[in-house]
């Protein structure tokens, strides 16, 4: 009787303690469940085929416990206290504490008596926490930044590789070591300063760019970041300090700041021999011309010397190179204001009425297909330029036998619109490559006026807004000259 | 006939007052190698020896052309005198610049020309003779 009360008080117990029990019959297969087990299982249900059971313990981590049961497995010895997850009836996973203990008479066993609890909330609590402190261990292993824990007394608590390398110690040697013994001395007021204000709970972050010496005395540049961890009630636990090193970043901006203070230089000396050249050189060409001028308008007889000839056109050369220098040195200086939309037709015709006298004068045939609304974004003076050193091209290396003729016609390509200009005029030999056809003084017609500015300068005006040139010639047939204006 | 230059070369000057010469023996030259000092001549005594034209150098060092010109303009607001600038090199900015000055009347490039001194001479004289 005495037992029996007993039970019954145990059940009572069991109940407030969400304590579910079950039974399962071994013989029959058949799983009973009391109410507090129908209720951790989430299900209506108090009894359970075997196929049920499979059902709701079909997560990995059940599977082998249902599975033992179904291969008949189970020893006298055999227990069962694990915590798993199951399946409810909704189809949602929940993580119970099972244990099980198999019922014997003799060698056979009748059944199995299960106790469960819902252990579902702190499971997965702990599940997370683990998984957020393993998270926060591997980043801080492998942060790029170097990381560490300091106490509130500011000594070393913990660090990761890079801080430790970064200071020169192993993480063993750097535990316990105070802080300070890296600050240079003129830091030590003003982080004193930032602790304490951390401390106080004033500020909850700092960050500045800072110098910290290393274990070979060296100093650093660094970012350096402190923060603090407060336990639940707001005492301080400790500080995180982060550093980053600016060494590489400083050093890139060195280099930047080296390479730019060079280019400046250099490009002063090129603008003041520019200068150089297309004043004070020019003023002593000048005055050359003057001095042969009145030569032979003075001294008359004089002219016949046999040097003089030679003094002449040597002068003249000189001040052919002159104009041509200044002409290469005019040709780059522009804006990004200059750059705008230039129609090309409408360019290419203010290009050919400069030359319209000479082209009356030879009878020069100009067939131009450009279509009229094809733009560009260029210089609209380098546009003109372009177009007219090449028809002075044209003009130059004319065949003296026929009449020139110029047909000129307009592809578009993916980047480029091309404009070609076709001659019939001396032509070439041999296909020059086109940087030397258009370095500065290339010439090929030396029984012409062979001066090789012009085209230096188009090459130039091009490749200063992306474009290029291409020259096809046959000699005798004529030549074509491809400009590619960038798109 | 008196003409002014200012012009920073001296051979540049000793030239043209021989080219000038071929034309004319009569021509007076008042010529100075620094802007500055043709400034301080303008300010006293140029009335007794008044230009009928004046050649500017464009490029001079201290104060180029149009700077002098800037500073005639100042201490000489009704200047008429006519200009010429002497340039050396081709920047089409100093053609730009000529616009903004209404005093200047020509270009005269280097190399200069013996014709070219002749044909501005022809062209002062007939002036002053109208």
């Amino acid at each position: 009787m005495e037992a029996i009360q007993n039970c019954t008080k145990l059940q009572h117990t069991l109940e407030i303690a969400e304590i579910g029990q079950a039974y399962f019959n071994n013989e029959t297969k058949v799983m009973y469940f009391d109410t507090v087990s129908c209720k951790i299982h989430e299900t209506l249900k108090n009894r359970f085929s075997f196929i049920d059971l499979m059902r709701m313990y079909s997560t990995s981590s059940a599977k082998k416990y249902i599975e033992t049961v179904r291969q008949g497995a189970l020893t006298k010895q055999s227990r069962f206290d694990s915590i798993l997850e199951i399946v409810t009836d909704s189809g949602a996973k929940k993580w119970i504490h099972l244990v099980g203990v198999p019922e014997y008479t003799k060698d056979i066993c009748l059944g199995i008596q299960f106790l469960y609890k819902d252990v579902d909330q702190e499971t997965r609590e702990k599940m997370n926490l683990n998984l957020q402190s393993y998270t926060l261990d591997s980043s801080f292993k492998n942060a790029t930044e170097g990381i560490a824990m300091v106490t509130i007394g500011g000594r070393f608590i913990k660090a990761n590789p890079v801080l430790s390398a970064m200071l020169g110690y192993t993480e063993e040697e750097l535990v316990n070591k105070p802080l300070i013994d890296f600050v240079p001395t003129e830091d030590l007021e003003e982080l004193e300063t930032v602790l304490a204000k951390f401390l106080m709970g004033t500020i909850s972050q700092y960050q500045g760019e800072k110098q910290y010496i290393n274990r070979l005395g060296q100093r650093i540049r660094v970012k350096l970041t402190i923060s603090i961890i407060r336990d639940e009630d707001m005492i301080p636990l400790m500080f995180v300090i982060q550093l980053t090193d600016l060494t590489d970043i400083y050093q890139t901006e060195d280099k930047i700041k080296n390479l730019l203070y060079l280019v400046t230089d250099q490009n002063q000396r090129l603008l003041d021999f520019a200068y150089i050249i297309s004043h004070n050189l020019r003023s002593h060409s000048s005055n050359l011309s003057m001095i042969i001028d009145l030569v032979k308008r003075e001294f008359p007889k004089d002219v016949s010397n046999y040097y003089f000839p030679m003094l002449n056109a040597t002068s003249k050369g000189l001040s052919q190179t002159m104009d041509d220098l200044n002409k290469a040195i005019n040709s780059y200086s522009h804006n990004q204001e200059d750059v705008t939309e230039v129609n090309i037709l409408e360019h290419f015709n203010i290009a050919l009425n400069n030359k319209s006298e000479e082209i009356a004068t030879i009878k020069a045939q100009i067939v131009n297909t450009i279509p009229d609304q094809v733009s560009i974004i260029h210089i609209p003076e380098y546009v003109i330029n372009i177009f007219g050193n090449i028809i002075d091209n044209a003009i130059k290396f004319r065949n003296p036998d026929c009449s020139l003729k110029l047909e000129i016609s307009h592809t578009e390509l993916d980047d480029y619109e091309v404009i070609a200009i076709k001659d019939n005029g001396l032509g070439m030999k041999q296909q020059a490559p086109s940087n030397k056809l258009f370095g500065m003084y290339k010439t090929f017609h030396k029984n012409l006026s062979d001066r090789g500015i012009g085209l230096f300068i188009v090459k130039n005006q091009l490749e200063a807004l992306k474009g290029k040139c291409v020259f096809e010639s046959e000699e005798g047939v004529g030549s074509t000259f491809k400009i590619y204006f960038k798109k | 006939m008196n003409i002014c230059i200012v012009e920073d070369s001296t051979l540049t000057v000793l030239l043209l007052k021989k080219t000038l010469a071929i034309f004319n023996k009569d021509i007076k030259l008042v010529s100075f190698t620094d802007a500055m000092n043709a400034l301080k001549w303008f300010e006293k005594d140029y009335l007794k020896q008044k230009p009928e034209f004046l050649l500017i150098d464009i490029n001079m060092p201290l104060m180029n052309g149009w700077e002098f010109i800037d500073n005639l303009h100042r201490t000489h607001p009704n200047f008429k005198i006519p200009i010429y600038m002497l340039s050396a090199s081709c920047d089409p900015a100093d053609r730009e610049k000529a616009a903004a000055y209404p005093l200047v009347k020509g270009f005269i490039a280097k190399p200069i020309r013996i014709e070219t001194i002749n044909a501005l001479l022809l062209a002062e004289t007939t002036i002053s003779r109208n």
